[in-house]
């Protein structure tokens, strides 16, 4: 180690402390306070509230509950501007699936990546479901576990090739749009349960004071579902995963058999 | 695959996963293993082929899962350890002792599994990374720290032979 060496180490431990000493002393500007806020303390309070469940979410996962409960009107918009953008991302590639198709044989990348992928890819799968069916439990959700459920074919298209995902997994272009579609209909039928139940209210979880409508049990058996939350996020689920999944395979097409399809 | 390989490649990729996601999910309540059940299930069917090619009753075998507890015990609590105190060892002396080089590590295993296996023990061993395999000459190119010979089976010696004799036992 010479002395160059050692004068950097020393001088990164001190820049480091610095920056350290300029955060906790707010330089950064202003920091939320430790405070709950009446905001925040509606929710805290109400959310779980097993006592009380006039203003309840049956859902001790406050984020959940403010996502699909109190605010999921503003949810299920979300959901439809990613489907559209989705659809969009479709017609730009405005190509078929027969179009498309190249046999690929000994492609991808070396054994060794290969099989870790053949072993890692249903575990992703596993741990983005397990992320769906607590996310009105625990931290995560819907669109966290689509997300990470869509790792799983990235992972495959990066180690083997697109055709296999087609091919192994029969998840083509047009599957995937199959399963979103699935999810978003399984969406729009939940928000519009309590109409459908004659209340006027849409995407109505638990019962509140203003609308005394139609409301799931908070538990199916040993599963704690709160109302309709996880119905909500498995579907969100759904369709989030399938849709990454269309667009990596749309994104992971050869250019030049695209641009051939499309007619450049 | 006959029906038998099948319904047995389905039971132990299904068992994997259904004691993945009670990891995964940190509970043993009912309702999570009701809900590992089915998951694990629909997962199962749509992957146990792509996990497990062929030979499924190996992961049956009371033999191999013995070898493998020994496989983890030995290396990874006690080579393993000697290895990264080494490559601290080397990496904070004043005068770096290194020798590094890419050498050619021939090995002898068939299944996917093994060889994996072997390339993700010798990367995992502190000193020695393998930067490409030739599938059909069975060899490795393994970077090394320290080379002390370039001489193939030299270097197999040093660098996997332990490792093979687990993979062989594990999963050829």
């Amino acid at each position: 180690m010479s002395l160059k060496d050692a004068v950097l180490g020393v001088a990164m431990a001190v820049f480091l402390l610095m920056v350290s000493v300029v955060v906790v002393l707010g330089g950064t500007g202003w920091t939320p306070s430790t405070e709950i806020r009446p905001l925040a303390k509606f929710y805290l309070e109400n959310c779980f509230n097993v006592f009380n469940r006039t203003w309840w979410a049956a859902s001790p996962e406050a984020v959940t509950s403010m996502l699909w409960d109190y605010r999921g009107i503003d949810t299920y918009y979300e959901t439809s501007v990613f489907f559209l953008a989705v659809i969009g991302g479709v017609t730009i590639f405005r190509v078929t699936e027969a179009k498309l198709h190249r046999k690929m044989d000994d492609v991808g990348l070396s054994l060794i990546v290969k099989t870790t992928t053949r072993m890692v890819f249903p575990l992703v799968v596993i741990v983005s479901a397990s992320v769906a069916l607590h996310g009105n439990l625990t931290p995560g959700g819907g669109f966290q576990a689509g997300v990470i459920l869509a790792v799983g074919p990235l992972l495959l298209i990066a180690a083997f090739s697109r055709s296999f995902l087609e091919e192994n997994l029969k998840l083509s272009k047009d599957r995937c749009l199959i399963i979103r579609s699935v999810g978003l209909i399984a969406i729009a039928l939940l928000v519009a349960l309590p109409l459908m139940a004659g209340s006027l209210s849409l995407m109505q979880n638990q019962a509140k004071p203003w609308s005394q409508a139609l409301q799931l049990p908070e538990a199916v058996g040993p599963i704690w579902t709160s109302g309709t939350l996880l119905f909500f996020n498995v579907a969100e689920f759904l369709a989030v995963g399938a849709g990454f999944t269309l667009l990596f395979l749309l994104l992971s097409a050869p250019e030049e058999e695209l641009k051939r399809a499309i007619g450049l | 695959m006959n029906l038998t390989k099948r319904v047995l490649g389905f039971a132990a990729v299904f068992l994997l996963l259904f004691a993945f996601f009670l990891v995964a999910s940190a509970s043993v309540s009912p309702a999570d293993i009701a809900m590992g059940l089915i998951v694990a299930g629909i997962v199962a069917a749509f992957t146990s082929t792509m996990v497990i090619k062929e030979q499924p009753h190996k992961a049956f075998d009371v033999r191999r899962w013995f070898w493998a507890l020994v496989y983890f015990l030995y290396f990874f609590l006690v080579v393993e350890p000697l290895c990264h105190f080494d490559v601290a060892k080397r990496i904070l002396h004043p005068k770096m002792p290194i020798n590094p080089g890419i050498v050619r590590v021939p090995y002898n295993l068939k299944g996917d599994y093994a060889v994996t296996m072997l390339a993700c023990s010798i990367t995992n061993t502190p000193g020695t990374v393998v930067v490409d395999l030739d599938g059909n000459g069975r060899k490795f190119y393994v970077h090394w720290i320290d080379v002390k010979t370039m001489e193939e089976d030299e270097c197999r010696k040093a660098i996997s032979g332990a490792f093979e004799k687990y993979a062989r036992r594990m999963f050829e």
